[in-house]
């Protein structure tokens, strides 16, 4: 028996006593600043909040199955070429426009950049069987397709977010003639490393027993797994500092929208998930030319336009080291790596990074503009769809 | 002989105990029935008869005469949980003895886990596994693997969340103990409440890390996830059966259709592209 196991049972209820103390004691401060405190808590959570999010106006333009395509339009075009998004299929694009001041999306419009965003949706179970390929080379290719014939261009400007990074990096390898310029954000396309904990943990980890279990793997789940990176932050910290602040509106409404953002998680396509899971966590086979989709191999030394590659110095899911090497094994001679300052969601969301993260993007694209476009529009005739987006819910209590 | 001495001992432990279970609730019954409550349909001569006969049922499933793996199972259930709770039951009701004399709450618990765990292996999962007979063989069997995967998965999910948890109280503890020593040595470590939290998160933060990216929470992670799996895939089945005879489709029939479904959707396209390429 360990010395700890000694411990008397006194001393372990005086321990859980005093992380209680800890953590309200810190909450509260003295008694009367409390009662202050808790009133104007009450004033603040009893009146209307805004708390909407993606509040951005879009038109949906394109649907196939679960996935749509958002169209969002400036109010003065000044970019020749759209920029396609294509986001993870873990949590939702909407934290590319969490709110009107902090939106990705609402500086590329205000800066005249046309924006096309995929919304994976939320797979059911009859989802379960697509692929990676499915999604790549069906999903992504159609509603490429149907915006370059749309605009009648030859190539996009495309961008990709975290695993929605990756599968650009699949998609452009494979189809590099209809890329214009690639910009990869806190993309993994290395996986051997130890980083990162989902690294770690990956490795040891049976997709088919998951799988086997739920089918597809539900958004819930994965959110545990994020949560338990850090439970003394996540799980704890974050929560007291919300009870410490909980009597300022501002402060509130900003929680509540990344609360919202955050466990609106949809399920990930088991075979997709068992495919990624396997071919990149375990085989580590994008980064060395040996994955194939659909029986085609990926080789990125197809990439061969101008490349942005941006991710975040302190980004504890997906660490530097998964992305720094990506540059390295392009075709491309206009290439550049930028290391930000934060953190995986603070690249998109920090009022910090809402002055370098997307106005770089934009002076990048804008000075890559004018080059040249070897490749033809597609001429076929898409299926295409014109869906307004509902204005934004109004200011709700929580 | 060394076994039989056990079982005595486990008989004489258990019959002590039902004695005492019996005669409290014996006189729990009575009180209830003498008080302004007394008039709900409780019927102490019922009740009594009833213990009576479960501590019979008990007794004979505990008694040599009976035979096959779960012989002593009440014995072994009841000794290996007081082996686990004495210490902790005895100690003084009060005062500085309980600090003393009672043993860790965590050391208690996971000792009880422990046998509990051991008993299931040793015993309940051998009467389980007996082989079934007739007609419904297969229904049966699939009845006990879902029990078995259940208390599979009990098991190693009590063992993960054992584990999740240690970081926690390890921490407080240490930092209570580094609080306390600092002031006895007349240096105050913190000054206030927040401080001390500061102090404490950072310091839960480090042992989380450390936990999290070790072998033990890797493997205790794949292991909850096998026997997760384990389980669903025997509670799917076990409610394949149910099922089968209503007119309610089970996931098994629905997955079946979206796979055609999904291969019949990818031909459809290949076809449409084809169909394109020709125009």
């Amino acid at each position: 028996m360990t010395e700890r196991d000694n411990k008397s049972w006194n001393e372990i209820v005086e321990s859980m006593k005093t992380a209680t103390d800890i953590v309200f004691g810190k909450a509260a401060g003295e008694p009367a600043k409390l009662m202050k405190r808790l009133s104007d808590a009450r004033e603040v959570l009893l009146s209307p909040l805004k708390t909407d999010i993606a509040s951005t106006p879009y038109e949906v333009v394109y649907e196939s199955d679960r996935v749509t395509l958002k169209h969002y339009k400036p109010a003065e075009v000044k970019f020749k070429t759209p920029l396609f998004i294509c986001y993870a299929m873990v949590n939702r694009e909407t934290m590319l426009d969490l709110q009107s001041d902090r939106s990705v999306v609402k500086t590329f419009l205000n800066s005249g950049l046309e924006v096309y965003m995929m919304d994976w949706g939320y797979p059911t179970r009859k989802d379960r069987y697509l692929t990676l390929e499915d999604h790549v080379n069906g999903y992504m290719d159609e509603m490429i397709d149907f915006v370059r014939e749309k605009h009648g261009i030859p190539q996009v400007h495309l961008m990709g977010i975290c695993m929605g990074g990756t599968l650009c990096v699949m998609y452009t390898a494979l189809h590099p003639e209809k890329i214009k310029n690639l910009v990869t954000t806190v993309t993994p396309v290395n996986f051997e490393t130890d980083q990162g904990l989902l690294n770690v943990w990956a490795k040891s980890l049976d997709p088919d027993a998951l799988v086997q279990a739920y089918g597809n793997i539900p958004g819930d789940l994965l959110n545990v797994a994020f949560l338990l990176l850090n439970p003394a932050r996540l799980m704890i910290d974050k929560y007291v500092g919300f009870l410490e602040n909980v009597h300022d509106k501002d402060f509130v409404e900003n929680f509540v929208r990344m609360e919202k953002w955050i466990f609106d998680s949809p399920d990930l396509p088991a075979e997709a998930f068992r495919e990624f899971i396997k071919k990149l966590y375990h085989e580590n086979l994008l980064i060395q030319n040996k994955m194939a989709l659909g029986g085609k191999l990926i080789d990125l030394k197809k990439i061969t336009m101008p490349v942005l590659n941006i991710y975040g110095k302190f980004d504890h899911l997906v660490p530097p080291a998964c992305c720094d090497q990506f540059v390295n094994k392009i075709g491309s001679k206009d290439k550049e790596d930028v290391c930000l300052q934060t953190g995986h969601i603070g690249i998109y969301v920090s009022s910090k990074m809402q002055r370098e993260f997307a106005p770089r993007i934009l002076r990048w694209l804008a000075e890559r503009e004018e080059r040249g476009s070897p490749v033809a529009p597609p001429t076929r005739k898409k299926r295409a769809v014109s869906r307004k987006r509902p204005a934004p819910e109004p200011a709700t209590a929580q | 002989m060394g076994q039989e001495k056990e079982s005595e001992q486990g008989n004489s432990l258990y019959s002590a105990w039902f004695k005492a279970s019996k005669d409290y609730w014996d006189t729990s019954a009575k009180m209830l029935s003498e008080s302004p409550l007394g008039k709900t349909p409780l019927d102490q001569g019922a009740f009594t008869e009833q213990m009576n006969t479960w501590q019979e049922f008990m007794k004979a499933m505990g008694s040599p005469e009976v035979s096959g793996p779960g012989k002593n199972l009440s014995v072994e259930i009841f000794t290996k949980y007081m082996e686990s709770v004495w210490p902790f039951l005895s100690a003084p009701a009060d005062g500085e003895g309980k600090a003393e004399k009672a043993e860790d709450l965590r050391a208690m618990s996971k000792r009880m886990a422990k046998s509990w765990f051991e008993l299931f292996d040793n015993e309940l999962r051998k009467v389980l596994n007996i082989p079934q007979l007739g007609l419904t063989r297969y229904y049966q069997e699939h009845v006990a693997r879902a029990i078995e995967e259940y208390n599979d998965f009990q098991i190693t999910m009590a063992n993960f969340v054992n584990l999740l948890t240690e970081p926690l109280i390890e921490t407080t503890e240490k930092v209570r103990e580094q609080v306390k020593t600092a002031r006895e040595g007349g240096e105050e470590l913190v000054k206030d409440a927040k401080e001390q939290y500061k102090l404490w998160i950072n310091k839960l933060e480090e042992a989380y890390l450390e936990l999290l990216k070790s072998p033990e929470y890797t493997s205790a992670l794949s292991e909850v996830l096998k026997a997760l799996r384990d389980y669903k895939v025997s509670r799917q089945q076990l409610l394949i059966d149910l099922f089968q005879d209503l007119p309610v489709p089970t996931h098994k029939d629905m997955d079946e259709l979206y796979k055609e479904l999904y291969y019949l959707k990818k031909r459809v396209k290949e076809l449409e592209k084809r169909g394109k390429k020709n125009d």
